[in-house]
């Protein structure tokens, strides 16, 4: 298992087209993907899920932590930190 | 005539067509056995569904335009787990049938988005709720009426969803009527964008209205005239041909600067609530943003908004500008702009009480979390923060100081601080403008709120009925303040905008420019017509 803190500081945050994309990443992998908001292991989403990520609510500024369980996870994290880094090509 | 919200403008005549989008069933369960193929049996609508849709985004000229932009956040939302998971689970374990168990699904998720804290979430309740409908119209077997009508329509429904919209040839279209919906609503949205005329929130539409009635809409004021006689017609035929003329003329406009004729140049900028005006702006032709009404932000929830919240909304406002020049106005509250979880103690006299800036330096957590969200947010645009009810120098330079407390703040987090941030001031406290000149010293830009402006220096009650005949905005007394605000405020090298009503009258255009006044905001609508006026003024 592979898990990563990221700093979501796009315009919107995890709102619109970020959460699709992020979705349409996660999906084209077997692993279990996981989105936590903010160091609150109580908010939990399914990474594969639009309407999961956009009920975490994460607006810009704020943090969270992917959780990666699976066959690819490496690749996986790869393509989720790569997205992330280039700030969801806003 | 039946009055509703008026959600698109322009004018409609014609006959009507009453949809109606009703799926109606009662509530089915099924054996334990049984749930595996009802599980097949809905994945089978899905699968079916999500064809219609892909079949839609396929035919669709450019996935960017609004209803493609929603068609495929609609392929995305059906292909979500969760749906699944849920109805999965529903079916399993409460033994509901299929189109049952997406129903209440579809009501959860409903409910959730609906009470989430923007805009934004908020209609995405409508995009599950119509994922929803059309899954749920293949598992009935219903089929969809493409309708095919030849000649064009009024479309008279209870509800609209996006959905129920495409499935209409839009050139058939001559307007919407609804019972329900609000002007930020999918319906609004499209038929503003389509350049359709809308009028929604009328009360029994479809029960007071039979399809083949006339009707004119009038989707500017928001009124609707059923089986209207003759002489209602023609008014409106005419009214129709000229905003037709009108909406033609404004577009070859758009871009042209207002310049009087002997060499004037004047700044038109938009008064805006909120992100959703800002097309409406840019469509007319707005220059800058000559003041963005905070409080709405505050207004629309029932708790303070957060300074994410806000930063979103600002970098959102700053960002849809393309860099033109966004003013800023803060948080403008007080005894009248009630905002209940404020909390604001009752005063006596409201008008003259604790508001405006007034409010914000006693209330430095709220004050500063709005603006570290606007400094957050300006990036590299110009912003100019925009001070209310300022009366004194002292609470300018207050502000300046708790500002700059502020930025510190920010910039040991390690945060970006936008480098282009002005302060300027309201100038509607009398007071402020008789010491326009010492403001300057410590301000860059000023903003006469001639609503209020005029409230006070005439002392007259503007929502007072009784006074209407002796209110006038072009009082010797108003003009003279305005000449002298502009004066002061030019010797010190600073620029003076109105965003009051005023601005937006094409009466006081060549009063208020001949007091000297650089700028005009006002709502985006007007800004057409007083650069008309302004380009053949002298």
């Amino acid at each position: 298992m592979l898990e990563k803190e990221f700093c979501i500081s796009n315009e919107h945050g995890l709102h619109a087209r970020p959460a699709s994309l992020f979705c349409d990443v996660a999906s084209k992998f077997k692993s279990d993907i996981k989105v936590f908001r903010d160091g609150n292991d109580d908010y939990e989403a399914d990474g594969k899920s639009v309407i999961s990520v956009l009920m975490l609510e994460v607006y810009p500024g704020l943090k969270i932590k992917v959780q990666i369980d699976g066959p690819d996870e490496e690749k996986a994290m790869q393509a989720l930190t790569q997205l992330i880094d280039r700030n969801f090509d806003e | 005539m039946e009055c509703g919200l008026a959600a698109s403008p322009g004018i409609a005549i014609g006959k009507t067509f009453v949809y109606s989008n009703g799926i109606n069933f009662s509530d089915g369960f099924i054996e334990i056995e049984e749930g595996d193929l009802e599980l097949e049996r809905f994945n089978q609508g899905v699968a079916s569904a999500k064809e219609e849709i892909l079949l839609f985004l396929s035919n669709c000229e450019s996935i960017d335009d609004t209803q493609g932009k929603i068609m495929k956040a609609h392929s995305q939302i059906i292909d979500d787990p969760v749906i699944k998971k849920m109805v999965t689970d529903k079916i399993n374990n409460n033994r509901m049938n299929a189109q049952t168990a997406l129903k209440y699904t579809i009501k959860h998720l409903e409910e959730v988005f609906s009470k989430m804290n923007t805009e934004y979430m908020q209609q995405r309740a409508v995009d599950i709720k119509d994922v929803g409908s059309r899954i749920t119209k293949k598992l009935l077997g219903m089929k969809d009426e493409n309708l095919q009508v030849k000649d064009k329509y009024v479309i008279v429904a209870r509800d609209l969803m996006p959905s129920d919209i495409l499935r209409f040839d839009k050139t058939s279209i001559l307007g919407f009527i609804t019972e329900v919906g609000g002007v930020t609503s999918h319906v609004a949205i499209i038929a503003r964008s389509a350049g359709i005329p809308a009028v929604l929130g009328v009360n029994n539409a479809c029960s007071i209205i039979n399809s083949g009635d006339d009707v004119v809409v009038d989707g500017s004021a928001g009124n609707v005239f059923i089986r209207p006689n003759k002489d209602v017609i023609d008014e409106f035929s005419k009214k129709r041909d000229v905003f037709i003329e009108r909406i033609e003329a404004n577009k070859k406009n758009k871009d042209v600067p207002a310049v009087t004729k002997d060499g004037k140049r004047i700044i038109l900028g938009a008064n805006i609530g909120s992100v959703d005006d800002i097309a409406l702006a840019l469509d007319n032709g707005a220059e800058k943003i000559g003041l963005f009404r905070t409080e709405f932000i505050y207004m629309e929830k029932n708790e303070l908004p957060s300074e994410e919240e806000q930063y979103g909304i600002y970098k959102a406002v700053i960002q849809g500008m393309k860099g033109k020049p966004v003013v800023i106005r803060t948080l403008d509250v007080g005894g009248d702009k009630n905002i209940p979880y404020l909390r604001i103690q009752k005063e006596d006299n409201p008008f003259l009480g604790l508001r405006g800036i007034r409010y914000c330096l006693k209330n430095r957590d709220i004050f500063g979390a709005q603006l570290r969200a606007i400094l957050r947010a300006s990036g590299t645009n110009e912003v100019i923060i925009l001070l209310p009810m300022v009366s004194c120098v002292e609470e300018v330079v207050k502000t300046k100081e708790f500002i700059r407390q502020v930025k510190q703040e920010l910039e040991t987090r390690g945060v970006t601080v936008g480098e282009s941030v002005k302060i300027g001031t309201m100038i509607e406290v009398p007071s402020s403008a008789l010491i326009v000149e010492e403001l300057a010293a410590v301000v860059d830009y000023f903003s006469i709120g001639t609503n209020d402006l005029c409230q006070y220096v005439l002392a007259i009650d503007r929502t007072n009925k009784q006074l209407d005949d002796i209110y006038n905005p072009i009082h010797p007394a108003i003009l003279r303040l305005i000449r002298m605000v502009a004066e002061g405020a030019h010797s010190k090298g600073k620029k003076v905008g109105v965003c009051g009503e005023m601005a937006g009258n094409t009466e006081y255009t060549e009063l208020l420019i001949d007091a000297g006044v650089d700028e005009l905001s006002m709502n985006a609508l007007s800004i057409p017509e007083v650069k008309k006026n302004i380009n053949i003024l002298k």
